[in-house]
């Protein structure tokens, strides 16, 4: 199914350089193609549905009015999802939803005990408890762990450094384990 | 035995890997990681809940008018200070070569006198639109777009006048000018007398 493959899809070169000389059909096709994964990738960051349709909207505008820019050597599903990416981190940073860890919290985070046990598997459902950390932490993992970003190139999206990312990336971590150890987020045999 | 922390294994290099190559401690705890990682990229994907296309679309072919327009009036710009250069420097230079031509031939006398007529009407209208070009014409779409088709006609008479003769090329070029600057004297006309009756109702 085309939904299901997201960003992995990938467009013929005839596409892209036909949107390239501003054919309408091809930007069309751009669109149909990647607009449900900018959408998935929008709302996992931010968790509003409106936000993540404006941010589809602003980031499709973008495509077809800087398309001509795109050199042809890079993943063109790549290059959305960069502008997609820095989107949504730009809208909630402007509405001041973030927040951000500081220096000095830097040197408190040391931990050893985060993975000794499999505790994400046990848990009933991911997406609403990914729901329940902050805009930050939930856009490091989201950006990190499911899209696959540097902590360099996370650290560049929010205008820190790359140490920023991993902070935020375990302590991500370690509120995730803290909702998954609470005894509602289990899943409770026999009750499916 | 020192084991690497959380941090450590969630962000993994060269020398982090070595101590896993050796520590199964730390093994077991990077094999966990690597399974809630696997729990992540499996999160549901989500469908656009409405079709933001019509509005994507609309969005692209307004820029694209503002853009044209744009180019439009720099060229109506360019056309208002070149134009005139262009039209004189083809009524000095070219014209007299094809005039001279057509007069050796007895034939094309007739056609030749049309010519010269045409290019003496167009000589006039050309001034009296000079007279009446302003500002107020820049943002006005049909005279940019005349003023564009006079500068295509423009380049097509140049060429004309690169070859001998051809006179009937050229009855035909400076008619469809003429016709042209007539079109663009009545838009500027038009424009002027409002400008005029803004002035004298603002008196």
């Amino acid at each position: 199914m085309a939904d299901s493959k997201g960003f992995s899809q990938q467009l013929p070169k005839a596409v892209i350089k036909a949107a390239k000389n501003g054919e309408i059909d091809a930007l069309e096709l751009i669109y149909r193609t990647y607009s449900d994964a900018a959408y998935t990738l929008a709302l996992r960051i931010c968790r509003e549905p409106s936000l993540a349709q404006d941010v589809v909207q602003d980031v499709f505008i973008k495509v077809m009015k800087s398309i001509h820019s795109f050199r042809e050597e890079g993943a063109f599903a790549g290059w959305i999802r960069r502008i997609v990416s820095n989107e949504t981190i730009n809208r909630i940073r402007r509405q001041n939803h973030l927040q951000l860890v500081n220096d000095e919290q830097i040197s408190n985070l040391a931990s050893e005990s985060l993975f000794e046990q499999e505790w994400l598997m046990a848990t009933r459902d991911l997406d609403s408890m990914l729901g329940k950390l902050t805009e930050s932490a939930r856009a490091v993992l989201v950006l990190h762990e499911i899209e696959g970003y540097s902590h360099k190139e996370i650290g560049d999206m929010f205008e820190k450094s790359e140490s920023f990312s991993k902070v935020t990336l375990s302590r991500a971590y370690k509120a995730l384990k803290k909702l998954a150890d609470k005894p509602s987020s289990k899943i409770v045999s026999g009750n499916k | 035995m020192m084991h690497l922390t959380d941090e450590q294994l969630i962000a993994r290099d060269d020398v982090n890997d070595l101590h896993l190559a050796e520590c199964e401690h730390c093994r077991l705890k990077a094999e966990k990681l690597a399974g809630i990682r696997q729990q992540l990229q499996k999160l549901p994907t989500h469908k656009l809940p409405v079709d933001l296309w019509p509005s994507v679309k609309q969005a692209e072919l307004t820029e694209r008018r503002k853009h044209q327009l744009e180019s439009s009036e720099k060229r109506a710009k360019f056309w208002q200070i070149s134009s005139f250069a262009l039209a004189a420097s083809l009524l000095v230079t070219g014209v007299w070569v094809g005039v001279f031509q057509s007069s050796n031939s007895q034939v094309d006398g007739g056609l030749a006198e049309q010519v010269n007529l045409l290019i003496d009407q167009n000589k006039e209208l050309q001034l009296q639109l000079k007279s009446r070009s302003g500002r107020e014409l820049e943002g006005n779409f049909e005279f940019n777009r005349l003023t564009q088709e006079l500068d295509k006609l423009d380049a097509r008479l140049q060429r004309v006048y690169m070859q001998p003769g051809n006179l009937i090329e050229k009855n035909k070029l400076w008619s469809m000018r003429k016709i042209l600057l007539v079109e663009l004297n009545l838009i500027s006309k038009d424009r002027h007398s409002i400008e005029s009756d803004k002035k004298a109702i603002r008196i």
